[in-house]
Parts: structure tokens; sequence; C-alpha cells
């Protein structure tokens, strides 16, 4: 089992050589392997939602993180602590927001629960405490209310403005 | 020029946004999120636990009037929130008028609880302002509120106009004699109030008796609460036996 090894490529055509139990924290690979029988060295699996610059973020996540305990199933009543993100996935998570972003979409679209569950929790920790004017500044959001939105949403606070 | 480039949280498909917000829970969601443009509005509203909202306890979270100000404005057109507890926030005249301002819109708000805050005498004005035509909510808690006979006098007028509300808690307050006669003339005409609560304010004896000759013509009050107002036991007594009347009359009723 030791050293056997998959080919990975990106859209932009690169292939990276990967350990099958590191590349088996995707879901959409193991799948991929199990169900397609995709487990001969010369097979490569192509990738076409990913670029190399996140496959590599994506790949050295899952190498750092290949002896792992599987995480725990999704349960919405579970209380989700947002300080839990271990120091090294915060240094790698230090990218900027299209990374993030791209990081969010590739972990979604591989199936890999500890990277995508991760990476939401650091958006959530960027919008936690903030206004929403603070909100747009942070995500470089433009406020596309309408005038006459605006107009509704001063009437509606009229109330509220103080004397 | 950056207005041009769509924002990257923006490009995210609904549901990884709602598995973002996941993490968040509901006063953040609503507090930071709502408003911000359209599309997150959009999200948010698509949200599961958005759309279910409908107990939102929010005590002891020090949320500040301005803060609740922000959060009422989110909530302006929610249709779901039936439960709504502030309890020890520091609600003052920001939070009160907002919260006001929900009360004339909102149509599904049964219970507002804003226990221990700062709302008094002046600012309950809006709230009691917004509850006479208000036709959802049951229960109000203002108590310990630093309120007096003032605020009892609008409370009061409130009560004149509106039928829906069945509980008032304002115990913990400074209501004296003259605030108890106004809620006393309140409950001449009021035929839907069932619980008033004075607990621990200063109505004495003058004020009880006048919510004595109040209920000689009130059948509906059958909870009221005067204990440690100062109140001789025969006052107090007769009050019990007044609201016992009330009870079996409406046991009778059934």
């Amino acid at each position: 089992m030791a050293g056997n090894k998959i080919k990975l490529q990106s859209n932009d055509g690169d292939t990276f050589d990967v350990d099958v139990e590191i590349a088996k924290q995707s879901a959409t690979i193991k799948t991929m392997l199990e169900d397609l029988g995709m487990s001969e060295e010369d097979d490569v699996i192509p990738l076409p939602n990913v670029n190399s610059a996140i496959l590599k973020k994506v790949i050295q996540w899952a190498t750092h993180h290949k002896d792992d305990p599987p995480p725990p199933e999704d349960d919405e009543n579970r209380e989700k602590n947002l300080s839990d993100i271990s120091s090294w996935d915060q240094d790698f998570l230090k990218v900027d927001q299209g990374t993030l972003f791209e990081l969010i979409l590739a972990a979604n679209y591989l199936d890999i629960k500890g990277l995508l569950d991760v990476t939401c929790k650091t958006v959530a920790n960027m919008i936690k405490g903030r206004t929403p004017e603070e909100i747009r500044r942070q995500f470089n959001i433009k406020n596309d209310f309408t005038p006459q939105e605006e107009e509704q949403i001063k009437k509606e606070n009229e109330w509220c403005e103080e004397k | 020029m950056t207005n041009h480039i769509p924002s990257p949280i923006l490009t995210l498909p609904t549901n990884i946004i709602h598995r973002i917000l996941d993490n968040l829970d509901v006063f953040a969601v609503l507090y930071s999120v709502r408003n911000v443009c359209k599309r997150l509005n959009t999200v948010v509203d698509e949200y599961n636990r958005y759309q279910t909202l409908i107990s939102l306890d929010l005590s002891d979270r020090l949320i500040g009037d301005l803060r609740a100000q922000r959060l009422a404005y989110a909530l302006y057109s929610n249709t779901t929130l039936k439960e709504f507890n502030l309890t020890s926030n520091r609600i003052e005249v920001n939070g009160a008028r907002c919260l006001a301002n929900i009360l004339r819109q909102n149509t599904v708000l049964t219970t507002l609880n804003l226990y221990n805050n700062e709302v008094g005498d002046e600012r309950v004005q809006y709230l009691a302002d917004a509850l006479r035509s208000n036709t959802t909510l049951i229960t109000l808690d203002l108590s310990s509120n630093e309120m007096g006979d003032d605020g009892a006098q609008y409370l009061a007028r409130a009560l004149r106009k509106n039928t829906i509300l069945t509980t008032l808690i304002l115990s913990n307050n400074l209501i004296r004699a003259q605030g108890a006669g106004y809620l006393a003339d309140a409950l001449r005409t009021n035929t839907t109030l069932t619980t008033l609560d004075l607990y621990n304010n200063e109505i004495k004896d003058t004020g009880a008796q006048h919510l004595i000759d109040a209920l000689q013509n009130n059948t509906t009050l059958t909870t009221l609460d005067v204990t440690w107002n100062q109140i001789g036991s025969d006052l107090e007594d007769f009050l019990d036996d007044l609201i016992e009347h009330n009870q079996q009359r409406t046991i009778e009723e059934c």
C-alpha cells in the first residue's frame, strides 16, 4: 500500500503525484478510485474545476492532515466553536481572499470535509461582530440597494433615530 | 474601480455561504449579514435557520442600545419570529424606539421580554404607543426597567386601546399609587389582560385601593401580583379575593 501514488491533473494541465492515501481525503477522488477502478499508476485523474495554484495548496493541506481522524458528521444542533482552528491551519490560510474562496470551492468540489470546515470557519470569523458597513469593507461588497430602497430603509428607521 | 470587481464571497454558491453561516449564531447572521447587499439578503432569506427562526434568546448578551437598534432593523421584515428575549441588554432609547417600530409592523411577534434593561419612563412611551395598534403581542415583560408612574400612564393608555395583550409584567419598577391608579383605570375597560405583575413596586395602600375599585368592574384579570408593595394585609387579602372571584368565574365560563 505505502507509496502508491496517483496523478492529479489541474485545469491548466499540470500533473501532481500524490500518495493515494492522501488523495483519498477527497471523497470525490476516493469515489472515482473505488467506483471506477482507477488505481493504475498510469491513470491521471483530471480535476477540471481546480487550477494548479489551488491544487498545490489543497495537496499541501491534505499532506499535513493525512493522519487526522475522520472529521465528525455534521450536526445541526452542535454548537460550532470558531476558535478551534489549529495554528498550522491559521498560518496555512493566511492568503488573499480570492485564494481563500477558491480553496472553499475546491474543498467543496473535491469533497474534503476537514478543509471545507476550516475555510468556512475562517470566513465566519471574518464576519462575526462586524456591522453591515464593516462587512462591505471587509469583503469589498458594493452597497447595491437602490435609492428607493435606501429611502425605504430610512423610512423604516425614522422612529429609531435620535431626537 | 474596485466596484467593477465582484466580491469573491459573492461568487460562492448559496449553499456554501449557508455553510459559512452555520458557524455563526443567529444574532451574528442578523446583525452582520442582513442588509449588506441584495444578494446576501436573498441568501439569508433562503437560509434554513432564518426561515425557521421562531424564538430568539439574546438574554445577557450585553448587546447595548445601538446594537439592539441594528438588530431590530434586521428583524424589520422578518415574518417568523414569535418570541424575542432581550433580557439584560442595556436597551435604552434607540433600542426601545426600534422595537416599537417592529411592534407596529411585525404581525407574528407574541412575546417580547425586556426584563432588566434601561427603558425607563420616557422611552416606554414608544413601546406603549406601538402597543395601541399592535394585534399580536400577548406577553410584554418590562420588569426591572426603572419605570415609574409616567411609564405606567403610557402603558395604561395603551391598555385602553389594545385588545390582544394578556400578560404585562412590571415587577421591580418604581410604580407608586398614582401609577397603579392609571393602570386600574385601564382595567375598568380592558377585557383581555389576564395577568398583571406589579411585584416589588411602591403602590402602597392607596394604589391597592385603586385596583380594588377597578376590579369591581373587571372580570378578566385572573392573576395579580402586588407582593412587596407595602400594602396592608387586609387590602392584599381583599385583592386576592377579587382575583379568586375572577378565576372562579373564568372556570365556570369554560
